[in-house]
């Protein structure tokens, strides 16, 4: 079985205030992914799209210290924005180095847990996807795939055969951990993570989003009122005077 | 969208809920109706579903200028994709100037499938949206791609704009019997697709579950500044004790310390409490959007948490210690008025 982990795709400049490294959707989704490959037999594969921004090569590598097999960035230009462009980058990327069984995607996305770069990648490669996905397996009868799914509808078991592209919500598979071995092997000095060249052809009218003001949201008005003690104890105390001052506590607003 | 368009009008994709239009339907058809009156614009919504021609009144009721109705029984509630084919049909003989969609997680799917076959972008996850006259543009606002800060966004290159909305953001409007909108049918016409291949079987209806953060007066909820599981897990405690709900930071969801449903952030749940708690969170940008709290206390130990930017009263400690002792004086005064 042939398994694509596509990893989200990072901010090419400014800080964020998350991790650095592979965020928890994604180790999330990866163990998914080599879980299912030890248990079916296969290759797993992550992908990154970017400029080969040292944050990007940083992720791969991490993730190659998990046990993945192979690590490819996709070279897109940092001009190409937009879930629309990487979606036809990713779909091309994966044509060019599959063909894939499963392709997963965690729930963060390059635009944050919304499944649009899974889906908009799934319809410009022509693969059927499964969103939402809590459980994914193989079928036991050795033909496609079975899912089950939980939206605000209801639960929903989802069914087919490969290729498909899965968003993966899953929490409750067993976790996995770098190994010394794996460590050693990516951080030798060896160039582990291979690089795909930009798509050749690709849809250049395709329309972006485009930021043009960026601005700090409102912050409190008024001073902020610190709740002062000696320990945790006291600032607990102090907490819960507040609390009763405006009621929120029920039965005992006058306490203490 | 390749095809020209030939006026401002809004169309709304609206989703169905249980016989009713989902409540982020009803946000975002008073957002357009304020945008479509300032643009002298038309307002249209599409309501698709195995069964959703009665509840067309309730959008004429809240200020939808046409309803279009897409009934089938193929068009199960559970299957984004499905509708996408239905729609995409009535778009592109509409041509759209904006589209707006709720981003649930079934129309996530729907407006990211419907802008695939539109070949047009989509700005996903607004927290508001102004029309701006000079560009004539719509001017998203949404966390910017850095995540440390709010940015305006517009779609360049495209003559179609397609937005989903986060739910909660905006107000929902009154209804209002006496508005009547011009209602009529749309047929689909079912071409065979790549997205048939997947077969959906429906389980079970929504096992609700009795989270209701979005409507909750008093929520206490968790970042990763509590360190472990069993930490978090002490939050049931205090809310019970003050009659509130829990709810959690991304990080947390995705450590599996809490279900997706306690998520209070960009990708989860806007609220607007009387009283907000927060433990251990540090305060970043995607989870405070998503905060309209009256009053609001952090326990953080890092002194220079963003979050003490935000709100009224602040604590600098550990958070788990904090939140134990709080629950222990509470159960200690309980059993003195016994």
């Amino acid at each position: 079985m042939n398994i694509l982990v596509i990893l989200r795709q990072w901010p090419s400049a400014g800080k964020s205030l998350e991790n650095s490294g592979m965020c928890d959707s994604d180790k999330n989704v990866l163990c998914e992914a080599l879980n299912l490959r030890d248990e079916q037999g296969g290759f797993v594969t992550v992908m990154a799209l970017g400029d080969e921004h040292e944050q990007e090569i940083q992720i791969l590598k991490e993730a190659l210290t998990y046990g993945t097999d192979r690590a490819l960035l996709v070279q897109i230009s940092e001009d190409k924005t937009g879930v629309a462009l990487a979606a036809a980058c990713a779909a091309q990327a994966l044509r060019k180095t599959g063909p894939y069984d499963v392709i997963f995607f965690g729930r963060q996305a390059i635009d944050g847990d919304s499944a649009h770069m899974a889906v908009m990648t799934a319809q410009a490669a022509g693969i059927p996807a499964a969103l939402y996905s809590k459980k994914f397996k193989c079928a036991s009868d050795g033909e496609g795939w079975r899912a089950e799914s939980e939206t605000e509808h209801g639960e929903i078991q989802l069914s087919g055969n490969f290729p498909i592209v899965v968003v993966s919500v899953r929490e409750d598979q067993n976790k996995r951990y770098p190994k010394i071995s794996d460590i050693l092997k990516v951080y030798s000095g060896q160039n582990m993570v291979e690089k795909v060249a930009s798509p050749d052809i690709l849809p250049l009218t395709l329309p972006k989003p485009v930021q043009i003001h960026t601005y700090v949201p409102e912050t409190a008005h008024h001073q902020i009122q610190m709740i002062e003690g000696t320990d945790e104890e006291e600032k607990a105390a102090g907490c819960l005077k507040i609390l009763g001052m405006y009621s929120f506590w029920e039965g005992h607003a006058n306490e203490g | 969208m390749k095809d020209s368009v030939i006026n401002k009008d809004i169309w709304i994709i609206g989703e169905m809920n249980g016989g009713r239009p989902h409540n982020v339907t009803f946000e975002i058809l008073e957002k357009g109706r304020g945008l479509a009156a300032q643009m002298k614009a038309g307002l249209h919504v599409i309501l698709s579903g195995r069964s959703c021609g009665k509840a067309a009144q309730y959008l004429a009721h809240r200020g939808a200028d046409e309803v279009v109705v897409i009934e089938d029984g193929k068009l199960s509630e559970g299957n984004p994709f499905i509708h996408a084919k239905a729609i995409v049909q009535c778009l592109r003989k509409e041509k759209p100037w904006a589209v707006f969609v709720g981003a649930t997680a079934f129309g996530r799917g729907l407006a990211a499938a419907v802008a695939a076959k539109l070949g047009t972008e989509l700005i996903a996850d607004a927290a508001d949206i102004i029309y701006d006259s000079a560009i004539e543009r719509l001017v998203v606002t949404k966390t910017a791609a850095d995540r440390t800060s709010m940015a305006d966004f517009i779609i360049s290159g495209s003559s179609l704009q397609m937005i989903t909305v986060r739910p909660g953001m905006m107000r929902r409007g009154i209804e209002n019997s006496e508005r009547t909108a011009k209602i009529r049918r749309a047929v689909p016409i079912w071409h065979e697709d790549i997205q048939d291949m997947v077969i959906y079987r429906e389980i079970s209806a929504k096992n609700r579950c009795q989270i209701s953060l979005g409507s909750a007066e008093i929520i206490v909820s968790g970042g990763r500044g509590l360190k472990t599981k069993e930490n978090f897990e002490m939050l049931y405690d205090l809310a019970k004790r003050l009659n509130g709900q829990v709810g959690a930071t991304r990080p947390c969801i995705d450590a599996g310390w809490a279900p997706y449903e306690r998520q209070v952030g960009q990708s989860g749940t806007a609220v607007k409490p009387k009283l907000y708690i927060a433990f251990g969170i540090s305060g970043a940008i995607q989870h405070m959007t998503a905060i309209g709290a009256k009053y609001m206390i952090a326990v953080n130990q890092d002194p220079e948490a963003a979050i003490f930017k935000y709100c009224d009263y602040g604590i600098i400690g550990d958070a788990a210690k904090v939140l134990r002792a709080m629950i222990d004086q509470l159960d200690s005064m309980n059993q003195r008025h016994l």
